[in-house]
């Protein structure tokens, strides 16, 4: 590999080695400051490394297939090397390294492991920015963008104790998802009008004028909208004063180099995208001086010095998108650049006035240029250059941004901008006379920082000036002059600024509040609507096959049962040997199969027959192609982790291990069966111990019963978890009255004296028959599956079962609908597949939507999830309607996604109740200081159900999503997305509440997962990531078989 | 052998417990129950060496495949009612021993000889023979008003509809010229304007005797007054012989003009389904439960009927098989629960599954045999009517079956909830049955398993039997 | 010379007032009466039928079907005797311990 490639490879695998190392090895990150100089010396290599990049200018693009799919990969990774990203990659690496030396003093009164965990996130920040900047295309940009925002998310929760900063991440969260969400749509319209993600594709098509696509300015503008969450422009600018909560070096690095500056990165790097489409551009350049106007009025009146900053880095946003809108993305570029050096100076010396003072109230600062004079100087000098003072580095860059959209014509903002300037002095030089040179109110008495402090704060200050210098000396490197008059201009600006912050803060001549609350009636809006105050600042303390492999696999559990019941009575420990064991064959097989399943050949492998009632064609008839391999390996993932996660089941536990086994024997033949009949017995075995399992070991007295059966239920005198247990076995077996009527007409009209599958799919059935057979199809597994509206058994089911039975039903069973509906209805019915997708899709759109609303209301925690399901089954059922091979793809990889997800979340649950025997959200609170290992599976957990990158829930649904928009029903699209975003707002809040914040007063004495509880924990989470890194594994195999699917569907 | 055996053997059976009735002095005259079950296990162990012999009595008497089927399953049927009876039930073991098992013996030999009735005239007479023992056996339970007040209300209502059935059978035999069933089939085409009306009204009487709605009033009723063994019996054997006479007078030699049944059979299940399966779910009495999901039953072996075929024809057969041993079998642990907490309301099951296991899981296997699951009898049983009924094209017939089948689950279900959820109370023990009683409901239970792991010789011996009718 | 229709409508309005009376009438008595009267409407068809047809089938069914009411009105009066005995009423309206 050519250096050019390795080089900066190596850059983005340092800090990345940093985090794993940090993540996995647990002694070390809890060693505290020795795990920070991993992240430091990683970091630092890093750098020195990207300086040479740098220096050396490297130009190179290299990739390698990510998802695949027939005819090319779908995404690819990859390395773009060019100027651009260089210079990125020494500014991240640079600021975060400063930043990272810095905290080792800023922090050092953290606890060891917490500060561990400090530099872990702070790698894998450094990693994902790193990663964004290299991005070859927009779908890698997207997951490095999603996981800089996850990032941020957590180390804005840093001190995830004060219930401020767990409000303020998840703000910031959700805020920037809203910005994705437009951002996922628009490179989603892009792929499918284009076939591809690649920049280097789409600037060559831009460039031979071959991106005449209509709707091209809304694709723009929605991928623009990304980039107004995360660059903070307005009306999305709310979430980053909030941010503020978080540690300051944590700030400092938000806002110098990393989150903020994606959204502006990523404008520029696709400049020649943006600028196909001059009315978005100057949308864009409107915005972004508004927002740069907007920002620094509120800066104008704010009291905390790091939300001066704050504002202060929207306000200058603002000017960078405004020039990346005027066309000058260069000089945007260049401000970015230089505002990363100053502004990261600014936060760190504000950082050490706070470390000093230990407020953040400049009122009650004062007089500090006297006590830390090194500190006051390279604050000023931070000032002056974000003031726009020669020869200091903002005040170049700053003037480009104005030229350059004065070059535009756009009068507006450049009189906005202008103004801006003349604020910005304002505000920073209130902040300087306030801070540093007013009378003395501070209690304590500030010191100098130390100097891992001071080093970077000096190394900064001397940056600023010396880019400054050079950029004097150097010109605008071949740019356009800007007119003469600009400086001159700007400089007098600033110094307007100055004069009146000086009349005002130092002479007091003028009486500062009559024009605040003048200015600032937006901000007032936007608090008033949008923002709850943050509670006072206060700093908390510091916490933290030659064999019938199908057959074995599907019976073995049977047997497990069949030994359990008469050999193990009164024995639980045997019972529970058993149980491991037999299913543990089966997971072991499931792999097997899974790893020698040919997918060249495609196809049903792995087949058995023999006849079991010859006159009526009924046989037993296994065979297992790409679908029912995954199933079937989820099934043993859920299952293996269901064992364990009951192993604390003491009540009738022969019983209930008994029923477990036997249904997950059905389960398997289900997904393995070809023989429909067969199927439908399994089909029955799967259901029906479900009754008994949730009446007897269910828990009891939280479902109240509602509607028609609520009646019949007051009728017989029932209690609830019975209530539950009824409604479950019932609805689902109303789904398998319409499945065996669907299969009895399909066995009378085919004619032929056989259920199976293959020979069914042989026939060619009359179109209306296939009409009416599918749609019974379809409500049959549908139910199974929980379409709107038939879904109401599964909350109240789910939230009644016991742990393993949640998992499993969730996890498995519901895909068990969603299988047949795919398998039996799509496969055997495609015309009538055809004729009612619409009807699927729409209900699966309803789903999605009503399932993430329901769950938003629910106080309950199983009901939470138990409504999750329904949404994300959506997804499932989305897929699947969409009748594409990507959406195909895609719905297959979420019911596997979702299976081992949902069986995550209901494990945590069943362990968070057996801990505190309540499920009840609002009662509980701080567990994550409690029990850290459970709330750190499940935010990953929700992460994944949100479709974070890098989570197998992302893959699945970036597929539906594409599937969604190729397919004959676009707007499928839309629901869809507004979908993952309502499952952003209520899994960050679920997590929020129960896991941060201060601990809960209701309970004590609440330990962590234990033992064998870890094993289903650690397994599925490790599952979630795996299959998210690497689709391919789970995609390949899917692929072989949906395929030839729809090539029946879509055939004539 | 001659057409006959078994008519002349339940005669020799009937003389000697008549005789014994007679000479025996004393209270307790279990032996005469023991006599008339030993000779209904004779005769049922000759039954499976008859053969099929040509008609007699001038082709009035048959005894072809479907006579010998339904033969065998009435005398199975009786030998577990009478097995369950003894020690289970005072007064047929008591003083009035001979009267009790003479009028069941009468009642069984209607039985038989409907299912070879080839003719109106035998056939009234057999099927009178067949009800009005019934009628006194309602009542039995003389001391009881419950008793008597069902069985008059029985009475009335069977009388009434034997009535209609013998008005329309006067049309048939008018219109047809003749009273021999062969020739009325040939007689009938769609300008016999009088033997359409006659047959209606004929298919009135039959709804009558197989419970089908609207005329299933009589079932709840004297269900609950009755005493259970004989109820058990009384569910499922009158019931079985009215289909196999429907066979008889409505398919055989039919041909093609059987089509003209389906609509109204098709009808009369749908309802009788509904309504049956309905009405079950208020019910806490156990044993009017299982009346009205007799009668549900009854609407799905209709549903076979109305498919109009000779696999239609057979799957009621397999369908009367599965039910007799699953419904009998439910009544026998009804019986079993009820002698021990003199209480015949589901709420007495109240924890069986701890207080004797093995009961409750035969009682759920009778449930789960009734409710249509898979590796019981009943699904099968189910399955294959509705199977029949789409080959039919009756798929609208099989839906709504299918959707009702998850009602009945419903109540079988609390029935099952009852059983093994809720927990028993304090004071209650196992419960102890009668060895007599715990046999009868392990043959039903084996037979409820056995047919549901294995159905294909019932299934197989009931095609071949349907087959020669159409 | 009477045709056959004329014994038929004599058959079924014999059949219809028999009907009327067990559908109205509350004493036990009168509804066994009013089945009596049903079964005799019986007997008229057939023997009327027996004479049109010229075929003495009919005839022996009248036989049966006499002599089968004759048992079935026995076992019904012995029933409502039983009843009387216990709760001295024969009205079938108060004869509900049973409803559901």
């Amino acid at each position: 590999m050519a250096p050019s490639v390795w080089l900066p490879l190596l850059v983005l695998g340092l800090p990345f080695v940093a985090f794993v190392l940090l993540a996995v090895v647990a002694p070390l990150r809890r060693v505290g400051p020795r795990a920070g100089l991993v992240s430091i010396g990683a970091i630092a290599l890093a750098f020195g490394v990207a300086l040479t990049v740098w220096i050396e200018g490297f130009v190179s693009e290299t990739t390698w297939a990510w998802i695949p799919a027939d005819g090319g990969p779908i995404a690819t990774v990859g390395l773009l090397v060019d100027p651009l990203s260089n210079a990125m990659l020494v500014l991240v690496t640079l600021v975060s390294l400063l930043v990272q030396i810095y905290s080792l003093a800023y922090l050092a009164d953290e606890r060891p492991a917490s500060l561990g965990r400090y530099y872990t996130y702070q790698s894998l920040f450094a990693f994902s920015m790193l990663g964004l900047v290299l991005a070859p295309g927009f779908l890698q940009m997207f997951v490095f963008w999603e996981l800089v925002g996850l990032c941020s998310y957590l180390l804005i929760g840093y001190w995830y104790e004060r219930p401020a900063a767990a409000r303020a991440a998840v703000k910031a969260f959700w805020i920037t998802k809203l910005g994705d969400v437009g951002f996922i749509i628009g490179i989603v319209l892009l792929w499918s009008a284009t076939g591809t993600f690649e920049f280097t594709d789409l600037f060559e098509k831009a460039q031979e004028h071959a991106l005449a696509i209509p709707g091209l300015p809304t694709i723009m503008f929605l991928i623009y909208l990304g980039a107004v969450g995360k660059s903070a422009q307005f009306p999305l600018h709310v979430w980053l004063p909030d941010a503020m909560e978080g540690p300051t070096p944590v700030s400092a690095l938000i806002h110098a180099a990393t989150m903020v500056t994606a959204g502006v990165f990523m404008v520029t790097r696709t400049e020649p995208l943006f600028a196909l489409v001059p009315e978005v551009l100057s949308l864009i350049a409107w915005v972004g001086a508004f927002t740069a106007l907007l920002a620094a009025t509120m800066a104008c009146v704010e009291a905390d010095i790091k939300r001066v900053l704050a504002y202060s880095t929207i306000s200058q946003l603002g000017y960078m998108m405004a020039a990346a809108g005027a066309g000058a993305a260069f000089a945007g570029f260049l401000h970015l650049l230089t505002h990363g050096l100053f502004k990261a100076l600014l936060f760190l010396a504000a950082g050490a006035v706070i470390h000093a003072v230990g407020t953040n109230d400049i009122f009650r600062m004062g007089g500090l240029f006297r006590a830390m004079p090194q500190t006051g100087v390279v604050f000023i000098v931070g000032t002056l250059a974000l003031a726009g003072v020669p020869p200091l580095a903002g005040f170049y860059s700053k003037e480009a941004v104005l030229g350059g959209v004065w070059e535009a014509h756009l009068t507006g903002p450049f009189l906005m901008l202008a103004l801006t300037v003349l604020l910005t002095a304002f505000y920073m030089f209130r902040v300087v006379f306030i801070a540093f040179f007013a009378r003395a109110h501070a209690a304590a008495h500030p010191h100098e920082a130390p100097w891992l402090m001071r080093g970077p704060l000096w190394v900064l200050a001397a940056l600023t000036v010396l880019v400054g210098v050079r950029l004097a000396l150097g010109g605008a490197d071949g740019h356009e002059e800007t007119p003469a008059w600009l400086a001159p201009l700007s400089v007098g600006l600033a110094l307007v600024g100055f004069a009146l912050a000086w009349a005002m803060y130092q002479r007091r001549a003028i009486d500062p509040a009559r024009i605040a609350a003048a200015l600032a009636p937006i901000d007032y809006l936007a608090r008033r609507h949008c923002v709850r105050p943050a509670a006072p600042h206060r700093r908390g303390p510091a916490v933290a096959v030659t064999l019938p492999f199908l057959s074995l696999i599907t019976w073995s559990p049977f047997v497990g049962a069949l030994l359990i019941m008469f050999t193990a009575r009164r024995r639980p420990r045997a019972v529970r040997l058993i149980a491991t064991v037999t299913t543990g064959i089966s997971a072991a097989l499931s792999v097997w199969i899974y790893a020698a399943y040919d997918q060249d050949t495609a196809g049903f492998q792995f087949y058995e027959k023999f006849p079991l009632v010859p006159p009526l064609g009924i046989s037993y008839e296994m065979g297992a192609d790409g679908i029912s391999l995954l199933m079937v390996l989820l099934t043993s993932i859920i299952i293996g982790a269901g064992v364990f996660a009951s192993w604390t089941v003491t009540v009738r536990n022969q019983e209930f291990y008994a029923l477990l086994l036997a249904l997950v024997t059905g389960v398997y033949g289900v997904f393995v069966s070809l023989d429909l009949f067969v199927l439908f017995l399994f089909y029955e075995l799967a259901v029906l111990p479900m009754y008994l399992l949730i009446g007897i070991w269910g828990s009891t007295g939280e479902v109240r019963p509602r509607g028609i059966f609520a009646w019949a239920f007051r009728e017989t005198g029932v209690g609830t978890k019975e209530y539950a247990a009824m409604k479950l076995t019932l609805y689902l077996l109303f789904g398998s009255a319409f499945i065996l009527v669907g299969i009895l007409s399909l066995y009378v009209n085919a004619g032929a004296a056989s259920f199976s599958f293959l020979d069914f799919e042989a026939t060619a059935f009359p179109r209306p028959l296939q009409r009416w057979v599918f749609l019974a199809f379809y409500v049959g597994f549908g139910i199974l599956a929980g379409i709107w509206p038939l879904h109401t058994w599964s909350p109240d089911g789910h939230a009644s079962a016991p742990t393993a039975v949640s998992m499993l039903h969730a996890g498995v069973l519901m895909k068990l609908g969603a299988y047949g509906v795919v398998r039996v209805g799509m496969g055997l019915l495609p015309e009538g597949a055809a004729d009612l997708a619409w009807l699927v899709g729409t209900v699966a759109c309803i789903n999605i939507v009503y399932g993430a609303l329901s769950s938003m209301a629910q106080t309950d925690l199983k009901y939470v999830i138990a409504y999750s399901s329904v949404s994300h089954m959506g997804i499932v059922m989305l897929g699947a309607a969409t009748l594409t091979g990507v959406g195909l793809n895609g719905s297959v990889f979420q019911m596997f996604a979702h299976g081992v997800m949902t069986g995550l979340f209901f494990a945590l649950v069943g362990l968070v109740y057996e801990k505190t025997h309540s499920r009840e959200i609002g009662k509980m609170g701080g567990f994550g200081k409690t029990m850290p290992g459970i709330a750190a599976a499940f935010t990953i957990g929700g992460l994944s159900s949100l479709g974070l990158p890098a989570t197998a829930g992302f893959v699945a649904e970036l597929l539906t999503f594409l599937g969604a928009w190729r397919s004959a029903h676009r707007w499928w699209l839309f629901p869809a997305v507004a979908g993952t975003f309502l499952t952003a707002v209520y899994v960050l809040r679920v997590a929020k509440q129960i896991f941060w914040g201060p601990p809960s007063s209701h309970f004590h004495d609440v330990q962590d997962a234990r033992g064998p509880e870890w094993v289903a924990l650690v397994a599925l989470v490790f599952v979630l990531v795996l299959f998210g890194m690497v689709p391919g594994l789970a995609i390949a195999p899917i692929d072989t078989a949906t395929v030839p699917l729809l090539a029946r569907i879509t055939s004539p | 052998m001659s057409a006959f055996t078994l008519e002349l053997g339940l005669g020799a059976v009937m003389v000697l417990v008549f005789g014994g009735s007679l000479t025996s002095r004393g209270a307790d005259r279990r032996w005469i129950a023991w006599l008339a079950t030993a000779g209904i296990l004779t005769l049922g162990i000759v039954s499976a060496l008859v053969k099929p012999t040509p008609p007699a009595l001038s082709g009035m008497f048959v005894l072809d495949g479907l006579a010998i089927f339904a033969k065998r399953l009435f005398l199975a049927a009786t030998f577990i009612g009478l097995l369950a009876g003894i020690g289970a039930d005072a007064v047929a073991c008591g003083r009035r021993a001979g009267e009790y098992h003479l009028l069941i013996l009468s009642s069984l030999l209607g039985m038989l000889v409907l299912a070879s009735a080839r003719d109106l005239i035998l056939l009234f007479v057999a099927f009178e023979l067949m009800s009005i023992p019934l009628y006194v056996l309602a009542g039995f339970l003389k001391g009881q008003d419950e008793a008597v007040e069902a069985a008059l209300k029985f009475f009335l209502v069977g009388s009434v509809s034997s009535a209609v059935m013998a008005y329309g059978l006067s049309f048939v035999y008018g219109a047809a010229r003749t009273t021999d069933l062969a020739r009325v089939a040939q007689a009938f085409a769609p300008g016999q304007p009088l033997l359409l009306l006659g047959l209606l009204a004929v298919f009135a009487g039959f709804a009558f005797k197989i419970a089908a709605f609207p005329f299933h009033m009589w079932v709840p009723d004297t269900y609950e007054a009755a005493s259970t063994p004989f109820v058990a019996w009384l569910s499922v054997a009158p019931k079985a012989a009215g289909f196999v006479a429907l066979f008889r007078v409505y398919f055989e030699g039919m041909g093609d003009r059987v089509a003209t049944w389906v609509p109204i059979a098709a009808g009369l299940a749908a309802i009788t389904i509904v309504a049956g399966n309905l009405m079950a779910l208020p019910q806490q009495n156990a044993k009017r439960l299982l009346a009205y999901s007799g009668i549900a039953h009854i609407g799905y072996m209709l549903v076979g009927f109305a498919a109009a075929s000779a696999s239609g024809t057979a799957m009621v057969l397999f369908y009367l098989v599965a039910y007799v041993f699953g419904n009998m079998g439910a009544f026998l642990v009804v019986e079993a629960v009820a002698r021990s907490e003199r209480s015949e309301a589901t709420a007495a099951l109240r924890g069986l599954a701890q207080r004797s296991p093995l009961l409750a899981l035969a009682m759920l296997l009778f449930l789960l045999s009734l409710g249509g699951i898979p590796f019981v009898a009943g699904f099968w049983a189910k399955l294959y009517v509705f199977w029949a009924a789409a080959a039919a094209g009756l798929y609208w017939l099989v839906l709504l079956g299918a959707v009702l089948t998850v009602v009945a689950l419903f109540y079988y279900l609390i029935v099952a909830k009852r059983m093994y959820i809720e927990a028993p109370d304090a004071s209650a023990g196992r419960i102890r049955l009668p060895g007599t009683l715990a046999l009868a409901v392990i043959l039903c239970a084996l037979v409820v398993v056995g047919l549901g792991l294995y159905p294909k010789p019932i299934v197989m011996a009931a095609l071949r039997v349907a087959a020669p009718l159409f | 010379m009477i045709g056959l229709p004329a014994y038929l409508i004599l058959g079924a309005l014999v059949f219809s007032i028999g009907l009327f009376g067990v559908l109205t009438r509350r004493n036990a008595v009168g509804i066994l009466l009013g089945i009596e009267l049903m079964l005799n409407a019986v007997n008229i068809n057939l023997v009327a039928f027996a004479r049109f047809n010229g075929d003495v089938a009919g005839l022996v069914f009248t036989l049966f079907t006499i002599s089968i009411t004759v048992a079935e009105v026995a076992v019904g009066l012995a029933i409502v005797i039983a009843i009387f005995r216990v709760r001295r009423t024969v009205e079938a309206d108060r004869l509900d311990l049973l409803r559901g």
